[in-house]
């Protein structure tokens, strides 16, 4: 690993601080915040993602599945059975889990087009399921989260855009962590053996099916759980978005790829600038060009893939290198 | 020289067959590795050489037959037990971690040993095998030149302190004078008391080197015998050696 610049480990301290502080001025029931909301939740989506899609190179193209899975068992739970979204979301993040696991069977020996290819019908699989299961989803015409502040705090539920906001923070900066203690421990570097040549992972003796599996796993728990806190902050969604290929699963990808697949702070770049850009093309263009945002995406992944495939950060990366050249190091 | 015809051979291959899907490449093939021997596989391209070697470490899944190694069954083990019994699998290619230091490839090399205290010793013996690697330790290792990785690859190899080193063409696409300095530096592994089995395009070079030798051809033993002996046979001569 690079030692981290001075310069560096001060701006990371500033963003910490200002995503801390600047939303106490925001208006609680505006616009500002809820773009801020969503730049955090995808971050922390783009970063679960990035254990297995950034540290493994499995790129998975269907984790909506899972953000589904943990979106509809804490919604279904909590309005039939008024089970607490908290203990929803553990629930959530079994299945999702449980669905890894099933899924791995015949995707995890699968290699680059071949593994993003089967995860995509994966993803789709899971959203024709939740369109037809009308009787547990409620089908296409979507699912509302019941508002119930009576039940206090364990309902997650907020009159205003704030404590969701510290909520997803604190998600965002967990995932962050998460994903750095699997990057820089034994198992990081087991992932970044298959990652880098699977075959020799494999005769020097990584269990490479085993190590992409828990990574898997892992990640696919994660995604879960923000699907829960999703849920309950948009208090309604149908299996078109929450299952859907361009708003989550390739949105997903794009972020941490935009930013720097497999870095710490890839995902976060690339939430800065995707979420945005996607509000940005909604509120110009309007629903006039249904679609515009998924063509935006593959506009933004070719440029990024032709200039630089590391990502933005390596452009900060590239930037840090002159600096300290300059001063001489 | 020869292995002792009282205790079992380290490696003992019976009857096996396999292949990639339903086209098998190997049939019924029989070999055996005495511990402290040397071997060599040689043959044409397409031959199955390689496919054998893959068969032994457990990288082509589905074979049938017997693959014994210290009388233990690795048939239907997969490669990365396969690696913790001692045997490890230099592949064809070279297969490097192309991103990680030279020194980050050669630790992950010590991955299945049992003893992990012990690797920082086989580190300084891999180094004094290789001094180059020692000058370049911290560099890329996917920067370095093809020789320079073929080092890697072997060092990463002994850094399991293997009972067997499989070597899979590691001559091919290297400049004749570094091949020569390869195979040198197997004779030294071999002398330090590792078996060796060695597959080799370059027949001239697998003969003088290995102190027995199978020719294979079609996924078939054709013909097996001390490696002096094969040198001087006239079959082998015409076909391999172009005399």
């Amino acid at each position: 690993m690079t030692r981290s610049h001075p310069l560096a480990r001060l701006l990371l301290v500033a963003t910490i601080a200002a995503l801390a502080v600047v939303p106490l001025f925001l208006d609680p029931f505006g616009y500002a915040l809820r773009i801020l909301c969503l730049m955090l939740l995808f971050g922390a989506l783009g970063q679960a993602w990035n254990i297995v899609g950034g540290l493994a190179n499995q790129i998975s193209l269907g984790h909506a599945a899972y953000f589904g899975i943990g979106a509809y068992s804490s919604t279904i739970l909590f309005g039939s059975f008024g089970l607490t979204p908290i203990l929803g979301a553990v629930v959530g993040a079994v299945l999702a889990s449980i669905f890894a696991l099933l899924l791995s069977i015949p995707t995890l020996r699968l290699k680059g087009h071949y593994f993003a290819l089967a995860t995509l019908a994966a993803g789709e699989m899971a959203r024709i399921v939740a369109n037809s299961w009308t009787s547990v989803t409620g089908g296409p015409v979507g699912i509302s989260v019941p508002f119930r502040p009576e039940a206090g705090p364990w309902a997650l539920q907020f009159e205003t855009a704030l404590p969701n906001y510290y909520l997803f923070f604190a998600a965002f900066l967990i995932v962050t962590l998460i994903f750095w203690r699997v990057k820089t421990s034994a198992f990081g570097y087991r992932l970044r053996a298959i990652k880098e040549n699977e075959i020799a992972a494999e005769v020097v003796g990584v269990d490479t099916y085993r190590v992409k599996l828990q990574a898997s796993v892992l990640s696919a728990a994660l995604t879960a759980v923000l699907g829960t806190l999703y849920a309950q902050f948009q208090f309604f969604f149908d299996p078109d978005t929450i299952f859907g290929v361009a708003t989550i699963s390739v949105k997903m990808a794009l972020i941490a790829i935009l930013g720097g697949v497999g870095t710490i702070f890839g995902p976060w770049v690339g939430a800065l600038v995707i979420i945005p850009l996607e509000e940005l093309a909604n509120s110009w263009l309007g629903n006039s060009l249904a679609g515009l945002s998924q063509f935006t995406y593959g506009v933004l992944l070719i440029v990024v893939i032709l200039l630089n495939p590391r990502g933005l950060i390596s452009l900060a990366e590239t930037l840090r290198d002159r600096l300290s050249r300059r001063n001489g190091q | 020289m020869a292995q002792d015809s009282l205790s079992p051979p380290l490696l003992q291959v019976d009857g096996l067959t396999g292949g990639y899907g339903a086209l098998p490449v190997l049939h019924d093939l029989s070999l055996q590795v005495g511990t402290r021997e040397f071997v060599a596989v040689i043959g044409a391209n397409t031959a199955g050489k390689s496919t054998l070697l893959r068969a032994i470490s457990g990288l082509l899944p589905k074979v049938s037959g017997r693959i014994l190694f210290e009388g233990q069954d690795l048939t239907a083990m997969p490669a990365h037990e396969i690696a913790g019994l001692g045997i490890a699998h230099v592949p064809e290619g070279r297969h490097v971690f192309p991103d990680m230091s030279v020194e980050e490839n050669l630790l992950m090399g010590g991955y299945a040993r049992k003893d992990p205290a012990g690797a920082k010793r086989t580190l300084e013996h891999v180094y004094t095998l290789f001094p180059r690697l020692r000058e370049r330790r911290q560099q890329a290792a996917g920067s370095m030149s093809g020789g320079e990785q073929q080092m890697v690859a072997v060092g990463r190899g002994l850094m399991l302190e293997p009972k067997l080193l499989i070597l899979d063409e590691p001559s091919l696409g290297l400049a004749p004078l570094v091949v020569e300095e390869m195979h040198q530096r197997f004779l030294d592994i071999h002398r330090a008391g590792v078996t060796v089995l060695l597959v080799e395009q370059n027949v001239s070079l697998a003969l003088h080197s290995a102190e027995r030798a199978y020719v294979m051809s079609s996924g078939r033993i054709e013909l097996e015998g001390a490696a002096r002996a094969l040198l001087h046979d006239d079959r082998i001569r015409r076909a391999y050696l172009g005399i």
